[in-house]
């Protein structure tokens, strides 16, 4: 039943722990996308695009003198390889994109790093022109100065001088206005009017030759740089730097998609999964509720069932106790019983051998009482004669036949040896009377319903009482040998001890047939205990019934015979009185009791009192 | 009158670019930092280091052997000699202030002073080691394997030697120059003549690629812009192809990191080459390959002596 039961948990358990399990998966599955990274990496890219933008407002800003140095332009360097590092490490968040992703960054690489080597070189140019184009108007001012000291020389060319210090005053206009708005027509111009001014150069003095070929070339430089670095700034621009960091935000984003769509399916699994769980509780808890239901009922009827075993409980015990009290007192009946049975057996002898000494007590008594009339007769004659004597006048003669009578009569009375005979006859009644009397006081302790405590006993006392108590029966059957050991006094209740001798007595007596012989012996066991044996030389008892003999309504005697509990009796008296009896007999020989009675030094409670004490326990 | 109307004209054009110049409120120079905040366990580690001829493949070259700290952070070599006892092909910068570079080497090709470590230990031409042999070295050193492994969580690495060593470079920031206490705010700091050489230094145009923090060290720039300085001095190495050699682009041939002008005045011989003993050697190449100009010898008088307040202090002492 239990292994049943045992076995009826496993798939429960197993269920359990499988929904559980799908539980735990399908809410990590919701969880395994990172929502938070999806911002910080979207965070990341605004951060890197916003860089990116700042790192070409700056090299604009460059452009235009704005920055008066390079720092801003170095300093992201760092930053935005960090930061391009970071976006390099979320390819671990795409984990169905790894691909798109991976491109993605790395195209976003290449656009940084071209875009790099574009702001470097960028830089580089732009000094260049910076400087250039900060330099040219002091260039054109040498220009001039050595202009203005060549035409104080009288040689000089003024006309030449002064067209060509107007040269130089328009290119470096044109140049300037070029460098804010530069288109292709106002190089060409700048070129023209260049080659122009260099024509007439080697007609110029020496030192405005050497400061306009300084000056020539810067323009040079310029119109160069400026293409440079117009070109650079329009490459920088062209970069798309912007539209790669769009395109990992377009792989995040459809990441994202991805990730809620699945999240959404996943939760559409998760409230299927909720609502069958739901239903899976609920039925457990309707199966719960019935159980529950169930548990109930069959408590209060346990609760019912065990009041009613109390009460029944009390109803029995008391049951019992009155059934003890029965049997205690069925007991004592049965023992009262069992005695007034064996003594009915007995008073038959008993009144025999009280009618021995009470007849020759009544034979006695008529012949004294016949004596008594010589004695009154004597008695009569003596108190005449003094009479007479007394009497003035009497006649002589009277007198003398008086007196003649008295000694007739006293005569008569000595012959007889009257007075002897009247003391033999007393005293022999007095014996008779003597007999009877130890009779009855004997009869009198064995009737006596004998409850007393336990004293310390002679029990060769008891074993004579008993005996004499027994006399009628065993007298015809058996001749009484009393083998009496030294033994002390015994703690025991008398009369019962008194039962037990009568009773075996009795028992061996019947068991003879003819005449035979009864031994009582008596000896000190051992220090604790006195031995008493009651053996016979009668039939003796079968085996296979010896060991029922104690048996209580065990009996070999015709029904009407015997009670069958004489001793059933005696075993339980000696067990009260913690002895124990054995019986040993051969079919034939005889038997033989042998009790073993503890000496005891305190007197112990009375079986009485056992029982009373048992009882209260 | 003539001259006049050229003046007006010409004040004309400033004005059509003045915006730019007013524009200019701050200057393009900006003080240098007290510090860049090193974990000084590191940087004790790496000034060992820094020190310690066993890094080399015979254990007799040193950083310190080419970067003395004494010197303004160079060896005052035009090239230096490493292990093969040969000149090596291109000047040795100083060591100061590098952190504050954007690249490292002339032309470049580290970008970081990790990176810069990493080139140099290996170069047979420099210290010629392997890095298992340098990482054993230090490892069989008990100092320094104690140090370490307070200081790193997985003890003695390559990257760990290369971080201390850098950890210390960056350490090597030379604040309180008498130019950065004028930038501060200090009108004492620099002398009447300085602060006309800064002007001169603005107005000639070198401050075009000598700018920003570290007055350099912030950009690349052809060598020979207004003139072809290799042409005039001949010898072309692979060393004077600068940029180039790592880019292969045309344009970056002769491209080289434009260096810091902080402490200028101790680190001479001067350029990639070691090709200017002086500054005004370096000064006068300058203005005729870059500048593309002349001036007056008081004015690079003037400039030469702005450069003089560049000197800073090294962890505290006047260098």
């Amino acid at each position: 039943m239990n292994a049943l039961k045992r076995t009826g948990w496993l798939p429960i358990g197993g269920l359990f722990v499988v929904l559980v399990s799908v539980l735990g998966f399908l809410y990590l599955r919701t969880q395994s996308y990172d929502h938070t990274r999806y911002f910080e990496n979207v965070a990341l890219l605004r951060q890197l695009k916003q860089m990116d933008a700042q790192w070409e407002l700056d090299a604009l800003k460059s452009k235009s003198g704005i920055n008066t140095h390079y720092d801003p332009l170095t300093d992201p360097l760092v930053s935005l390889e960090q930061l391009t590092e970071q976006a390099a490490h979320m390819t671990s968040a795409f984990e169905q994109n790894e691909g798109n992703a991976k491109s993605a960054i790395d195209a976003f690489r290449t656009a940084m790093h071209s875009k790099t080597e574009l702001v470097e070189q960028f830089k580089s140019h732009n000094s260049i022109l910076r400087n250039s184009l900060t330099f040219l108007p002091t260039a054109a001012e040498d220009v001039q100065r050595q202009i203005g000291q060549a035409a104080l020389s009288k040689a000089a060319d003024r006309v030449a001088l002064q067209r060509l210090s107007e040269d130089i005053n328009r290119l470096l206009l044109q140049t300037l206005v070029y460098s804010q708005s530069p288109s292709a027509d106002r190089a060409a111009a700048i070129q023209a009017d260049l080659a122009k001014g260099l024509d007439g150069k080697g007609a110029h003095p020496v030192d405005v030759g050497a400061a306009l070929d300084i000056f020539a070339s810067h323009i040079k430089t310029v119109l160069r740089e400026q293409t440079n670095v117009a070109k650079l700034l329009n490459g920088i621009a062209a970069v798309p730097a912007a539209a790669r960091i769009d395109g990992m935000n377009n792989v995040l984003n459809s990441q994202q998609e991805e990730a809620t769509e699945e999240a959404q399916e996943l939760r559409r699994y998760l409230i299927g999964f909720s609502a069958v769980l739901i239903m899976l509780l609920g039925y457990a808890a309707v199966r719960l509720a019935r159980s529950y239901g169930v548990i109930n009922r069959m408590n209060r009827e346990l609760v019912d069932a065990n009041e009613g075993l109390e009460q029944k409980v009390e109803e029995r015990t008391q049951e019992l106790s009155q059934a003890l009290q029965d049997l205690k007192e069925s007991e004592a009946q049965l023992i009262q019983n069992e005695k007034m049975s064996s003594l009915g057996q007995m008073v038959a002898g008993v009144a025999h051998e009280i009618n021995t000494p009470l007849g020759y007590v009544k034979g006695n008594l008529e012949i004294v009482a016949n004596r008594m009339n010589d004695i009154a007769n004597l008695e009569d004659l003596c108190r005449s004669a003094v009479h007479i004597l007394s009497t003035r006048g009497a006649k002589t003669m009277e007198l003398q036949a008086r007196l003649r009578q008295v000694y007739d009569m006293a005569m008569k009375v000595t012959e007889a040896n009257m007075s002897e005979e009247l003391a033999d006859l007393v005293n022999d009644g007095i014996y008779g009377v003597k007999q009877m009397s130890e009779i009855v006081v004997n009869l009198k302790n064995f009737s006596r319903l004998d409850r007393t405590a336990e004293v310390r006993y002679d029990l060769h006392e008891g074993i004579d009482s008993a005996l004499v108590i027994a006399k009628n029966i065993i007298k015809h059957k058996a001749e009484v040998k009393k083998v009496y050991g030294n033994i002390p006094g015994v703690m025991c209740s008398p009369s019962q001890f008194n039962q037990v001798i009568l009773n075996l007595v009795n028992n061996a007596a019947q068991a003879i047939e003819g005449m035979g012989t009864i031994t009582i012996t008596t000896a000190r066991h051992d220090r604790e205990r006195v031995r008493i044996e009651v053996a016979d030389t009668g039939c003796g008892i079968p085996p296979e019934i010896l060991p029922k003999i104690f048996d209580p309504f065990f009996t070999t005697k015709e029904i009407g015979q015997g009670t069958g509990l004489g001793l059933s009796i005696v075993h339980k008296i000696i067990e009260s009185h913690e002895g124990t009896i054995k019986a040993e007999s051969e079919v034939g020989k005889g038997t033989k009791f042998t009790i073993l009675l503890p000496i005891k030094e305190e007197p112990k409670p009375s079986l009485r009192e056992e029982l009373q004490n048992l009882e209260a326990a | 009158m003539r001259w006049s109307m050229l003046s007006w004209s010409g004040l004309v054009l400033m004005v059509g670019i003045a915006p730019l110049v007013t524009a200019l409120a701050d200057e393009p120079i900006k003080p240098i930092p007290g510090s860049l905040k090193q974990d000084p366990a590191k940087v004790e580690i790496g000034r060992k280091l820094f020190h310690d001829p066993r890094l080399s493949a015979n254990n007799q070259v040193a950083c310190a052997s080419c970067h003395d700290l004494g010197k303004g952070g160079v060896d005052r070599l035009d090239h230096s000699t490493g292990i093969a006892a040969k000149p090596l092909g291109i000047n040795t910068p100083t060591v100061l202030n590098a952190a504050l570079n954007f690249k490292q080497f002339w032309n470049g090709r580290a970008d970081s002073l990790e990176a810069q470590v990493d080139a140099v230990v290996q170069n047979p031409m420099e210290m010629g080691s392997k890095w298992e042999d340098v990482v054993a070295k230090v490892s069989q050193d008990p100092t320094y394997k104690q140090a370490f492994t307070k200081a790193y969580k997985d003890g003695v690495t390559k990257s760990n030697i290369q971080n201390a060593i850098a950890s210390f470079e960056r350490a090597l920031i030379t604040p309180d120059s008498r130019f950065d206490k004028y930038l501060k705010g200090d009108e004492n700091a620099i002398t009447t003549a300085e602060k006309a050489g800064y002007a001169k230094f603005k107005q000639y145009g070198c401050i075009a690629c000598h700018q920003g923090v570290n007055v350099g060290g912030n950009m690349f720039q052809a060598f020979g812009v207004m003139g072809n300085y290799f042409e005039k001095r001949g010898n072309v190495t692979d060393a004077d192809l600068g940029r180039y050699n790592i880019t292969k682009n045309e344009s970056d041939k002769h491209v080289f990191k434009v260096p810091s002008l902080r402490n200028v005045a101790l680190t001479s011989p001067y350029f990639h080459d070691g090709s200017a003993a002086t500054l005004e050697d370096a000064v006068e190449v300058m203005f005729k390959y870059q500048l593309g100009r002349t001036a007056p010898k008081e004015d690079k008088d003037l400039i030469i002596k702005f450069l003089h307040t560049l000197t800073g202090e090294l962890e505290g002492k006047a260098l």
